[in-house]
């Protein structure tokens, strides 16, 4: 009888132990709720990701209406036409902890965990809702999760806050973000190749291992919670070493292909701002096309951004600066040159069939930013959320939380995750999903 | 003492502790808690929890914004009730008294110093100074991000991820596979391909060479016979020994002489019985003067034979080349030598009586000749250098010939000189050519005395070159060059007869080439050999013991690494398979050599299997660098069964189980992260030598200990003030403290990595080139290392009269008169607006629009990064400014940001912010200094202030800041703090900041004085001990 490798053993072990064990990750759940396993089944498996782009919108023309024959868009989400049915757009919601504390990095952060930023210097934020989905769905496929960027992280401090929060909005523990990665090939080898680690690092994995858990006990508490860090780290790595070539899924639903259908990208950073794009989206579709993984954060650019568009003819200013020209055209053309790579996934989601749906219609794809216009106002955030999660979602709609009592952005997020599989009790701020998705 | 204070300040608290409940928080309620309460908890404060003074104890930085805001009138705010002046007055009070006492209790709080893993840019540096290659493996990690007081080298900004390890891994791999296998040890080389491991092996052997001969394995020997004239000639009163003068002289002339060899010459020139050629070199030494136009080195041509390839260009010195050897380019001269201007030959008549002619016949070369030849005799050996006495030079040219001193014509490859005379009873004759008058005298085959008959063929001439022939109309003799003396030829061989006494002892002193420098021949013919050593004239006469040793060494070296008698088996063998199959003499001759190839290849393969441990204990050392502290006696076993394991279960060799030992060396934590591991204890404890040690390299380097801090961290005083006094003093000095410019400064200032600022439209600004980026990144970069390097006040951060340009910035700045692309300290520039940080591009670059300066930005730089002020938020519905200066209003920058001024609520910060930048507005958004902008509107950098104070322009600008230092040395010592101890400054190191700045006012300001309160303090040196309470609490 075949043994089955249950996740089940580790987790149920953590549950019982709870936070004492100093898992970064493990600290700001309070409770599990009713976790599942995936079931095995003939079913196509729900994906999530993330799309972000940063400094809002024109806030004249993020609009959508509901009409009889269907959504009608407004100029920033022209590019979305041919998907409109397959989407939602969500007004009115927002993250309470990310007002009141000033401007941009605060505001960004914390995006996807609906906490308090430290300030002052100091880093903390949350666990993630992708990285908690990833914990929860990423051990059937190859990588848990992918986190990719189109910019560099800033150094610097932005009115108190360090703007390490500007470039992450996933993290994998509350004081630990998930490293974004701005190499395409490399996030390629990691998908599709052994990502850099194989069979031979064995043993110089085992022995950096023992070096870490023999310095647990001669360092401080809180350096303790730093090396813990770097102990998962290797600890994962060693098991997606074993785990490789291991098809763990269960029985029941397989993709057409694990292989990719485009070639290796070069090595380095793309110069190109466009092609830097569309090679992640590419990514992102691939990965998910090939099971390879069902989580994806896609970072277009950084809250803050300081990119420039030669390849729109505007150089002259930075994507930041000129979200605060409001009516100028251009801010129109950037918004719609972003929303057409969202687009360019969205396609080539719907280009996938699995079964009787198509690969959008089985994912939910949360495209955001960490304000609604370029003046940093997110008293409501600009949300669309594509594709079905797999027949859950219900699409075409516009969905209005302004004036409502529970608009949180955590509030969504815990349904969403709910679509998953992923049953909290308690997400970020929020006790309570929202009904409507 | 500290403890007093600390009592004191404990009393202290306890007394204002009491008066908190009555005194302070009901004052608190009254004014503060409507809006700061758990419900409003506007600006994010709740100012209700403080019960007791306890509470404040633990927020000490709210309530000191508490303090500002009260002291500026900002709070409460203008429409709600005020206190009157005297409870405003107790309530400051009282909270600064607490602050102070409770900030002077913790005083020396080490703090919470979170356990850092090594940042990108210190990743890099540690390995350029592990390995001595500037490998920069951290290409592909990510940028780090800042906390603390804005810097990476904060812990809680650097983390880990899984993602993060296959990046480590395959930079470890990389720098591992730069590792190159010595008989020695290890070492690392720029490059990872073995083949350019053999060509530095042999670069090395060349470069020593080159210390003392020309790429041809030449001596100078003009410096040597000159400096031996120098000292016979020196001033009798002052004593020096032959030693000791070689060393001035080395020093002047920038090229090391040896002693050695000096004494060697100086000992033969002062030989009271010379012999053979010795006596004419004798003679020629003694009538040399120095200092003259035709000094020895003129006459040391005379002596020996100059040799030029290339006689046109003069005086040259050279060694003429003997027949059919191949030179040191691998050329094979035309048969015969090269004759140049200043060459001679001494002949040896033997006992002819009678010389009808002297033949020079030249060999092949092209162009015209002409010389004037001086022909001399002596008695003997030793006798005068007189005029010629009698005959004529002919010159007959032979096929085609060249220009005649006397008549002819024809240029052509070939033609020999003829000079008629009768002998004197003089044996020896000295033949010079003085001087070429025409093109050059080309290589000449040999010089023939006698008449000689058939000169038609040359080539026929040349077959009998080594010969002698017949009677009458013969050949009387012909002579081959053999270094710088003329021999005569033994009759049946046709080889020169060197008489030991005549010329062995020449040749011994003067070799031709003291050595093969090329070191690997380049020949066309196919070689067996990878390398040549000819080396013994170096050793013999040059080189002393210890360098003796050395060369041996390097040797040594080359051969372990590009295995020669391995080669050399393997080459022979395939040789002797290629030999055809009629040349059975060659296959025999190289086949014998097999067993002895054989034998020395076996011998080697066993000194290399011998030389392994010797390259593990290598690697293992490398670790105790590496981990920056010697490893305990487990940790070098386990390194050891780590080899093991890869050799025995991984089937690895030698080799690539090293290279596993070493990945895995910089994999590991100990590599990777700062490691402090604190005793338990009370309060602090101090940090282990080593910790220290590491700490003072990461702060002034970035890097890890050199030897000389290793030293002194193994010798158990580096906690000791004098000792750690030299040792930061020193690395302050060091070239390497060029990353305390760049990561301290460049991240506190923001010009770090400018040159891949990418913020401005190329279609605007042409100009700003990736070059002229890159050029103001280091104007920054070596400002700031001049003051840390010749420890200046770090006030010239404000006001400099220098910078540092090269020709393109300088063209930028429109400063005259600096040429050449590389960097240099440029004085008097403040009369062009420039000097100090406020005026450079970089600074003025970044802190502007894509299109246009942007006085709010340059402002709020001033104020927050240079005087650390705090500029609240702005407000979320922050109005617009046109993104470019051309704007339809026509307005200047400054008319448009007064129009938004007009707005009160705006007005109360932007009056904190603007005037400073609008002091700069004189500079354009890339640094450029200008009278108008894009409009045409003439600049207006009049700054006014909220007071009331104004200034004007960058000098304004600089005598306010400077007469405000006091916020900028508060701000300097604040962020250098956080830099050196890696964490966000508390108020319990507020007595040390204050004893900073005083020692600073006291030293002049000087960087280093900064440096060294940090170091000596006891935040530096003590970490929280391991069960500190607040360690549990994050």
């Amino acid at each position: 009888m075949k043994k089955l490798r249950l996740r089940t053993s580790r987790r149920t072990f953590l549950r019982g132990v709870g936070a004492s064990i100093g898992l970064p990750w493990m600290e700001s759940i309070p409770a599990w709720g009713n976790d599942t396993m995936p079931h095995p089944s003939g079913e196509p498996p729900v994906r999530f990701a993330c799309v972000f782009a940063g400094n809002g919108f024109a806030s004249k023309h993020w609009w959508a209406k509901e009409t009889d024959r269907g959504l009608e868009l407004g100029p920033v989400l022209a590019p979305l036409e041919p998907h409109k049915d397959k989407l939602n757009f969500i007004r009115g919601l927002y993250n309470p902890n990310a007002r009141g504390c000033g401007i941009h990095s605060c505001m960004t952060g914390n995006l996807l965990t609906g906490l308090r930023l430290a300030s002052g210097g100091r880093i903390r934020a949350g666990v993630s809702m992708d990285q908690m989905l990833a914990e929860q769905v990423g051990h059937a496929t190859k990588i848990k999760s992918l986190v990719l960027g189109c910019e560099k992280p800033y150094a610097g401090i932005h009115v108190g806050y360090s703007m390490l929060y500007s470039s992450h909005i996933s993290w994998s523990g509350p004081t630990t973000p998930a490293p974004l990665e701005l190499y395409p090939a490399v996030a390629f080898d990691r998908l599709f190749g052994d990502g850099g680690v194989n069979h031979a690092d064995s043993s110089v994995l085992d022995a950096v291992l023992s070096d870490a858990r023999s310095l647990r006990h001669q360092v401080s508490f809180s350096d303790r919670l730093k090396l813990d860090e770097y102990l998962n780290s290797i600890r994962e790595v060693e098991r997606r070493i074993q785990d490789a070539g291991r098809d763990k899924r269960l029985e029941g639903w397989r993709p057409i292909t694990d292989k990719p259908t485009m070639k290796r990208p070069d090595d380095g950073i793309p110069q190109d701002i466009d092609i830097h794009m569309r090679l992640m989206s590419d990514l992102m579709v691939l990965a998910f096309q090939t099971d390879t993984t069902r989580v994806c954060t896609l970072k277009l650019n950084n809250d803050h951004s300081g990119m420039r568009f030669p390849n729109l003819g505007i150089d002259h200013i930075i994507h930041h600066l000129l979200s605060h020209e409001d009516d100028n055209p251009d801010w129109l053309r950037v918004n719609q040159y972003f929303l057409s790579h969202l687009a360019r996934i969205l396609k080539g989601l719907d280009a996938v069939q699995e079964g009787e749906r198509t690969l959008l219609d089985n994912s939910m794809i949360l495209f955001c930013s960490s304000m609604l216009t370029g003046s940093h106002d997110n008293n409501q955030l600009p949300v669309v959320l594509c594709g079905g999660a797999g027949g859950q979602l219900k699409t075409g709609r516009v969905l209005d939380y302004l004036g409502n009592d529970n608009r949180k952005m955590s509030s969504l997020y815990l349904a969403l995750m709910d679509k998953a599989g992923l049953h909290l009790d308690q997400f970020g701020d929020s006790t309570q999903r929202l009904a409507e998705i | 003492m500290a403890a007093d204070i600390s009592r004191s300040a404990e009393s202290s608290l306890d007394q204002l502790a009491k008066e908190f409940p009555q005194q302070v928080r009901p004052l608190v309620q009254k004014y503060c808690a409507d809006c700061h309460s758990a419900k409003k908890k506007k600006g994010e404060l709740d100012l209700t929890l403080f019960h007791t003074a306890d509470d404040i104890r633990n927020a000490t930085r709210v309530w000191q914004k508490v303090i500002r805001q009260l002291r500026d009138g900002e709070m409460p705010p203008k429409k709600n009730p005020q206190p009157s002046a005297d409870e405003r007055k107790r309530l400051i009070n009282w909270t600064e008294q607490f602050v102070l006492a409770d900030a002077v209790q913790r005083a020396g709080d080490p703090g919470l110093v979170l356990m850092r893993r090594l940042t990108r840019a210190e990743y890099n540096y540690t390995i350029r100074d592990l390995t001595g290659i500037d490998l920069r493996p951290a290409k592909k990690f990510l940028e780090d991000s800042v906390a603390g007081e804005g810097f990476a080298n904060t812990g809680e900004a650097l983390f880990m991820a899984p993602d993060l390890i296959p990046k480590y891994l395959e930079a470890a791999r990389q720098v591992s596979a730069h590792a190159v296998l010595t008989a020695s040890g290890i070492r690392f080389s720029p490059s990872n391909n073995p083949h350019d491991w053999i060509a530095e092996a042999a670069q090395r052997i060349k470069n020593f060479y080159a210390r003392y001969t020309d790429r041809n394995g030449r001596l100078p020997l003009a410096d040597y016979l000159d400096t031996t004239l120098r000292y016979r000639d020196r001033d009798p009163s002052v004593s020096l020994s032959l030693e000791e003068f070689a060393e001035q002289r080395s020093h002047t002339l920038g090229r090391k002489l040896s002693a050695k060899y000096l004494r060697i010459l100086w000992t033969a020139f002062n030989d009271p019985h010379p012999t053979g050629v010795m006596s004419d070199v004798l003679r020629q030494w003694r009538a040399s003067k120095t200092g003259a136009e035709e000094g020895l080195h003129v006459a040391a041509a005379h002596i020996v034979v100059a040799n030029s390839s290339n006689p046109g260009a003069g005086m040259t010195f050279g060694v003429p080349v003997p027949y059919g050897i191949p030179d040191a380019s691998g050329n094979t001269a035309d048969q015969g030598f090269i004759w140049g201007s200043g060459s001679h030959v001494v002949v040896d008549f033997g006992t002819a009586k009678m010389i009808d002619r002297v033949y020079f016949v030249s060999g092949y070369g092209g162009g015209k000749r002409g010389a004037e030849m001086e022909v001399s005799h002596a008695a003997a050996p030793a006798g005068p250098y007189t005029v010629p006495q009698g005959g004529t030079i002919q010159y007959n040219t032979l096929i085609g010939g060249g220009v005649l001193r006397s008549g002819g014509e024809a240029p052509d490859s070939t033609g020999y000189y003829q000079y008629r005379f009768k002998p004197a009873t003089a044996r020896y004759w000295r033949i010079a050519m003085v001087r070429v008058t025409d093109g050059h005298m080309p290589r000449t085959t040999s010089i023939h005395f006698g008449p000689i008959s058939d000169v038609a063929n040359i080539s026929g001439l040349q077959t009998r070159l080594w010969k002698i022939n017949g009677q009458d109309n013969h050949l009387i003799g012909s002579i081959g060059l053999f270094g710088s003396h003329v021999m005569p030829l033994d009759e049946e061989s046709g080889m020169p007869r060197i008489y030991s006494d005549e010329y062995a002892s020449f040749a011994k002193l003067f070799p031709v080439a003291a050595c093969f420098a090329p070191v690997i021949p380049v020949n066309r013919d196919v070689t067996v050999q990878l390398s040549l050593r000819q080396d013994e004239a170096l050793s013999r006469l040059i080189l002393d013991e210890r360098e003796h040793q050395e060369l041996d060494r390097l040797w040594d070296d080359l051969q372990y690494i590009s295995q020669e008698p391995v080669e050399v088996l393997y080459n022979t063998k395939q040789f002797v398979g290629f030999q055809p199959a009629d040349r059975i003499q060659n296959t025999k001759r190289f086949s014998a050599m097999i067993p002895s190839l054989e034998a020395t290849a076996a011998a080697f393969l066993q000194s290399v299997r011998a030389s392994e441990p010797r390259q593990l204990t290598a690697v293992i050392d490398l670790a105790g660098r590496a981990w920056r502290r010697p490893l305990a006696e487990t940790e070098d076993n386990e390194l050891r069964q780590l080899y093991k394991t890869l050799r025995r279960k991984q089937k690895s060799s030698h080799e690539d189980a090293l290279r596993g030992v070493l990945t895995r060396m910089l994999v590991s934590p100990h590599f990777l992260y700062r490691i402090e591991r604190p005793a338990e204890g009370e309060e602090a404890v101090i940090l282990s030598d080593w910790e220290l040690a590491s700490r003072l390299s990461y702060f002034l380097w970035s890097s890890l200990p050199d030897d000389p801090l290793r030293t002194a961290a193994a010798g158990g005083g580096l906690q000791r003030q004098d000792v750690l006094t030299t040792q930061a003093t020193r690395m302050l000095n060091d070239p390497r403290s060029r990353a305390l410019a760049i990561e301290f400064a460049g991240q506190w200032l923001q010009f770090r990595a400018f040159d891949q600022y990418d913020g401005k439209s190329e279609s605007r600004f042409p100009e700003f080139t990736a070059d002229l980026r890159s050029a103001m990144g280091q104007e920054a970069a070596d400002f700031i290392m001049e003051i840390i390097r010749n420890d200046r006040s770090v006030l010239e951060i404000l006001q400099a009269d220098y910078t540092f340009l090269n020709d393109e910035l300088a063209a930028h700045y429109k400063i005259p008169n600096v040429k050449g692309s590389s960097f240099r300290l440029v004085e008097g520039v403040s009369q062009f607006g420039r000097g100090g940080i406020l005026a450079m591009g970089s600074v003025l670059t970044k802190q502007s629009g894509a299109l246009r300066t942007s006085p709010v930005l340059r402002g709020t730089w001033i104020v927050e990064t240079l005087l650390g002020r705090d500029i609240p938020n702005p407000p979320d519905d922050v109005p617009q400014l046109a993104s470019d200066e051309v704007d339809k209003d026509r307005l200047t920058m400054r008319q448009r940001l007064e129009r938004h001024r007009a707005d009160a609520a705006c007005a109360t910060c932007h009056a904190k912010i603007d005037p400073y930048g609008f002091a700069l507005e004189a500079y354009d958004p890339i640094g450029r200094l200008r009278d108008e902008d894009l409009l045409g509107n003439s600049i207006d950098a009049h700054a006014e202030q909220k007071n009331g104070k104004s200034f004007e322009g960058l000098k304004g600008l600089q005598t306010y800041l400077l007469e405000n230092q006091d916020e900028f040395i508060k701000q300097f010592c604040q962020k250098l703090l956080g830099y050196a101890l890696g964490r966000a400054v508390e108020l319990s190191d507020e007595p040390l900041l204050a004893d900073m700045q005083m020692q600073l006012a006291q030293n002049g300001y000087r960087f280093s004085t900064a440096v060294l309160s940090i170091v000596k303090s006891r935040q530096f040196r003590k970490h929280r001990s391991r069960n500190h309470p607040l360690e549990t609490s994050l």
